[in-house]
């Protein structure tokens, strides 16, 4: 997986790429340490270039609205293609976050 | 005369080398050499110095001493350092032995011989001492390291090989699915496969009285020992609230609270339990994120919806809870997320489609289904898997 951040007038946006999965643990602690240090309300996940997310990514995602949460941060996960799409409803993450086409 | 080095003293501890603990063997023809040698050893603090004067009485001492260093000169009467080295080389045990050799600059500069017959390092003539010094202590040194890794390694791979076996005994073996397949009128198949020695996954069967009997599947998040010993966590857990009276999303609500005060956030196990109840014909389960189980009836192939939050995330569960018929004839399949995460030859998920339509081909005969299935899988995705793989295939008679 690779990911990049930018800023947005009302949080950040973080597009993932490739594929999500136990591997990427170390790599998501920079995310996650982002979001603790952010500006805004908002943080987008642009999953549009995202392959395959496993349960590891799935947790990732976890641990990022537990940092979250305590700052009133609301998190979006957009633009999910078919196989993550899927993944995401069968975990019924539309009931923790923000989940948009 | 040659000046003494200052070296630093070596730290002691456990993953430290104790140069006074080694054994170096000199073999060299000439006495002379042999007592420099020798003084140089001394000064990188090794214990144990032996001497021979030509190859054949140096494995000779070899036979009858284990050595942690083997210094050789090359040119030496009855045998010479080469061809000492290259036997060494060939005797088990000895392939990774340290051994040094002495190159003459005029007949062999890059010491190209040398490496050939085996040698771990070589040394030029005339010896500068601090050079010699340096390169006895480097080889010690590696030596040290890979030993202590071998032996932490072989330590790891038992206590693994242990470990996997107890993790194997929580699964119900093929007593145990003859006999409850016998009692319900099923046909009970399973597979449990960890993709490291430890996995994540957990299946179970429970015999709940008036011809029901309970399935329980879960996937802890993760694979390998975190997530294997959450399985034997999840199993004691189990013991502790046997299903035994609850409906299923009854009971795996119950699960929940316990497994989230005991997972940290980002851990989680998936989850899916159903009840057959061989004389109603019917089939009522519970989810939590678990890949949707397929039901195989008259060549149809159905998926059950088994979306959910995973148990351990939230305080309160949002599962999805069904009921279905399950008349003779019919089959599930349970199976773990590493079926259809599988890639298939051109790099492909196989996904839901490609699974249903191995089922579809295979199930319409009802001897072996798991096993075809499984057979027909592995003809098609790459080996090894990422993750853990566990399928259940249950058909009523």
């Amino acid at each position: 997986m690779d990911y990049t951040v930018h800023t947005t007038p009302n949080g950040m946006r973080v597009a993932l790429n490739g594929r999500m999965t136990l591997i990427d643990h170390e790599k998501f602690r920079a995310v996650v340490e982002a979001i603790e240090r952010m500006e805004g309300q908002v943080c987008v996940f642009d999953l549009s270039s995202l392959e395959f997310v496993d349960s590891s990514g799935l947790g990732m995602f976890l641990i990022a609205r537990d940092i979250a949460q305590p700052k009133d941060v609301e998190i979006e996960l957009a633009g999910a293609q078919d196989t993550v799409k899927r993944i995401l409803e069968i975990a019924k993450f539309n009931t923790l976050f923000r989940v948009t086409p | 005369m040659i000046p003494a080095l200052d070296l630093p003293a070596p730290i002691a501890g456990p993953n430290r080398i104790s140069f006074s603990d080694c054994r170096v063997l000199v073999v060299d023809d000439s006495r002379f050499n042999r007592e420099i040698l020798s003084r140089f050893v001394q000064w990188v603090g090794i214990g144990g110095i032996d001497f021979a004067a030509d190859g054949e009485s140096g494995l000779e001492r070899m036979a009858a001493q284990t050595y942690d260093l083997v210094l050789l000169d090359i040119d030496m009467p009855v045998m010479d350092g080469l061809e000492m080295c290259r036997r060494i080389r060939a005797t088990p045990g000895w392939a990774d032995l340290p051994v040094l050799m002495q190159t003459s600059p005029a007949s062999d500069p890059a010491g190209v011989r040398c490496f050939e017959a085996g040698a771990s390092d070589i040394i030029g003539k005339p010896i500068n001492a601090g050079e010699f010094m340096a390169r006895v202590r480097l080889n010690l040194e590696k030596q040290f390291f890979f030993r202590n890794l071998t032996d932490f390694h072989r330590r790891l791979q038992n206590d693994l090989k242990l470990a996997r076996g107890m993790q194997k005994s929580l699964i119900p073996d093929n007593r145990v699915l003859a006999d409850a397949g016998a009692r319900h009128g099923l046909m009970i198949e399973g597979r449990f496969e960890p993709s490291d020695e430890l996995g994540g996954d957990f299946w179970t069967l429970f015999d709940l009285g008036e011809g029901r009997l309970g399935i329980l599947a879960a996937d802890f998040s993760g694979h390998g020992i975190s997530a294997a010993i959450n399985t034997f966590r999840f199993h004691t857990l189990i013991e502790r609230i046997p299903p035994h009276g609850y409906e299923p999303a009854e009971w795996l609500g119950m699960l929940n609270r316990p497994l989230k005060d005991l997972l940290p956030v980002g851990q989680f196990a998936t989850c899916f339990y159903a009840i057959i109840d061989s004389r109603e014909g019917t089939l009522s389960y519970a989810a939590a994120g678990a890949p949707s189980p397929l039901m195989f009836l008259d060549g149809q192939v159905t998926m059950l919806d088994a979306s959910g939050l995973m148990l351990g995330v939230t305080r309160n569960p949002i599962m999805t809870a069904d009921q279905v018929p399950f008349p003779a004839g019919a089959c599930l399949l349970i199976y773990s997320d590493a079926v259809t995460e599988a890639l298939d030859r051109q790099g492909h998920l196989l996904g839901e489609d490609g699974l249903i339509r191995l089922v579809r081909d295979i199930f319409p005969h009802r001897e072996n289904r798991l096993a075809r299935l499984i057979a027909a899988f592995d003809n098609e995705v790459q080996r090894p898997l990422a993750d853990d793989l566990t399928a259940i295939c249950i058909s009523r008679l």
